[in-house]
């Protein structure tokens, strides 16, 4: 297998996976990842260390993401689309040096994580994000109200990102959200 | 973060599960906008729900489409993959303006959307609102609106236009094609946009324009140059125009200068509205300079073709040519 190959396949998901974050069409999310690989296919780029390379895909996906939000933008002046905003400000985020969890984790540890979560938790993440339900699909299968699910989801994700990310500010102040919440109830 | 915690927590989740009303999705926008904290908590909460995505791994076949699309960028002559491509583009074009129309309908029912199609074979031209003047080309389709409201003028085009722009520096005027935006106060350009062609370009004759498009990003044109994006790698280039030919179309005349047999054949089939196809191989390093004053029929320019070059042609039908390449033939020698 060639060099380029094995980086096709070692990065394929996760930069789809990314775009996916700040491009809704799927069509238009390959697009911009195949764009990325034609940018370093046969450049010596190729000879970049490992990390090197990947913050480069990476950078290169979150530009042309950029670019692909700017021209909807352009598309759509006339609307003030909040969906779009949301995800500019994710995205420029995104470019101020924090790095997403696609980035910095495997699927595995995400997984793993995802299988130490409570049972109630695990089940409404394996519902919503495995099996594709809609809060109210879930709501309707455990005879429980939609905001009890999305409150339940909510939960589930501030634990899995606890679980996830090791230490530091972040995770205090995530949990000290968490416990509020948890105390309110 | 005084509004309850259940409450932003039940939006972000509906909002993430792709639920929620545009007042909803507003809500969390202010809501995420109101301070850092806020912005922190979506974003990460967002992340970790992104990266549980169940996404089956696509890479494969991905990589097999990635390596179709290197062929036909390293084709010399991807004519009949362009002309598909080209037909699907014509599709979503349609689309994509009916999409406009009914858009703009819903929202701003005052300010109606026109849609001024050039038939091939013919020309025209078009006066806005502002005063600016339009030409366009042989099948050519420019969209804009009746009256223009807001910041900017905006109009969209496929093929072939010449702009002169009234001047309004608080209202940029922008031409919004398939590949490249150009934004202007007030000038004279030109913008050559057809779908169905591999390169698309602008050419500034007066003033300053400004030029934005996905590959390359922003850059601006001075006048004298010419702009060319080729789609197929999105590479920007720019060089000195000819400003006499790249506007002979619009007096009536027929000027080319160094174009390849695909592109000159492409024009010929606009300017004439008939059908030539090429032959399959062979043509690749042919280059074609020519004026021609559009007094001439299809046959004539054609024959004077045949003269200068290794090719033939037969007629398959009322509209329709056939190209054929004669290798070695006198003709070869000749050029």
């Amino acid at each position: 297998m060639s060099r380029f190959d094995q980086i096709y396949y070692r990065y394929h998901r996760q930069l789809l996976l990314f775009s996916l974050k700040f491009v809704e069409r799927e069509a238009d999310a390959l697009d911009i990842v195949q764009e990325v690989f034609i940018s370093v296919w046969a450049t010596d780029r190729l000879n970049y260390d490992e990390a090197h390379l990947k913050s480069y895909l990476f950078q290169a996906t979150r530009n042309r993401c950029l670019n692909y939000l700017k021209h909807q933008g352009i598309m759509r002046q006339y609307e003030k689309n909040a969906a779009l905003q949301l995800r500019q400000i994710e995205l420029v985020h995104y470019q101020s040096g924090e790095k997403s969890l696609i980035e910095t984790e495997s699927v595995d540890r995400i997984n793993q994580a995802i299988e130490s979560l409570s049972d109630v938790q695990k089940e409404v993440i394996l519902l919503s994000r495995f099996d594709g339900l809609s809060n109210q699909e879930i709501a309707d299968k455990l005879g429980i109200p939609v905001r009890t699910v999305e409150t339940r989801i909510f939960r589930a994700l501030q634990k899995l990102r606890e679980k996830i990310t090791s230490t530091g500010h972040i995770l205090l102040m995530v949990m000290g959200f968490f416990r509020r919440s948890e105390k309110m109830n | 973060m005084d509004k309850s915690n259940d409450h932003i927590e039940n939006l972000i989740i509906c909002y993430l599960n792709g639920k929620c009303s545009e007042v909803q999705k507003q809500e969390l926008l202010d809501w995420v906008n109101a301070s850092e904290e806020n912005k922190l908590l979506f974003i990460r909460t967002k992340d970790i729900w992104d990266s549980a995505r169940q996404q089956p791994d696509c890479s494969n076949e991905q990589l097999i489409d990635f390596y179709r699309r290197l062929v036909v960028r390293k084709e010399k002559t991807p004519v009949r993959h362009l002309l598909r491509v080209a037909s699907m583009a014509a599709m979503l074009a349609v689309a994509f303006v009916a999409g406009i129309l009914v858009y703009s309908y819903l929202l701003f029912p005052e300010a109606r959307q026109i849609v001024y199609s050039v038939p091939l074979g013919s020309k025209a031209s078009v006066e806005l609102s502002d005063g600016t003047k339009i030409s366009l080309n042989s099948g050519s389709t420019l969209t804009y609106p009746d009256n223009f409201r807001g910041k900017t003028r905006t109009v969209s085009l496929t093929g072939e236009a010449y702009f002169e722009v009234s001047s309004d520096k608080s209202h940029p005027f922008i031409v919004q094609t398939r590949h490249f935006d150009v934004r202007v106060t007030g000038t004279q350009f030109d913008v050559c946009a057809y779908d169905d062609d591999q390169l698309a370009s602008a050419t500034l004759f007066e003033g300053g324009v400004e030029l934005s498009g996905k590959s390359f990003g922003k850059m601006v044109l001075n006048p004298g140059e010419r702009a060319v994006v080729d789609k197929i790698n999105g590479r920007l280039t720019v060089e000195n125009a000819d400003i006499q030919t790249i506007t002979s179309w619009k007096d009536g005349k027929f000027y080319f200068k160094n174009i390849s047999l695909p592109d000159l054949i492409k024009r010929l089939e606009r300017w004439y509205d008939v059908s030539i196809k090429l032959p399959e191989r062979g043509i690749d390093t042919l280059k074609y300079s020519g004026r021609f004053q559009n007094q001439e029929t299809i046959w004539q320019v054609l024959d004077a073709l045949k003269l200068t070059s290794p090719i033939d042609y037969t007629r398959e039908n009322l509209r329709e040519f056939k190209l054929q390449y004669l290798p070695g033939s006198a003709n070869d020698k000749k050029r």
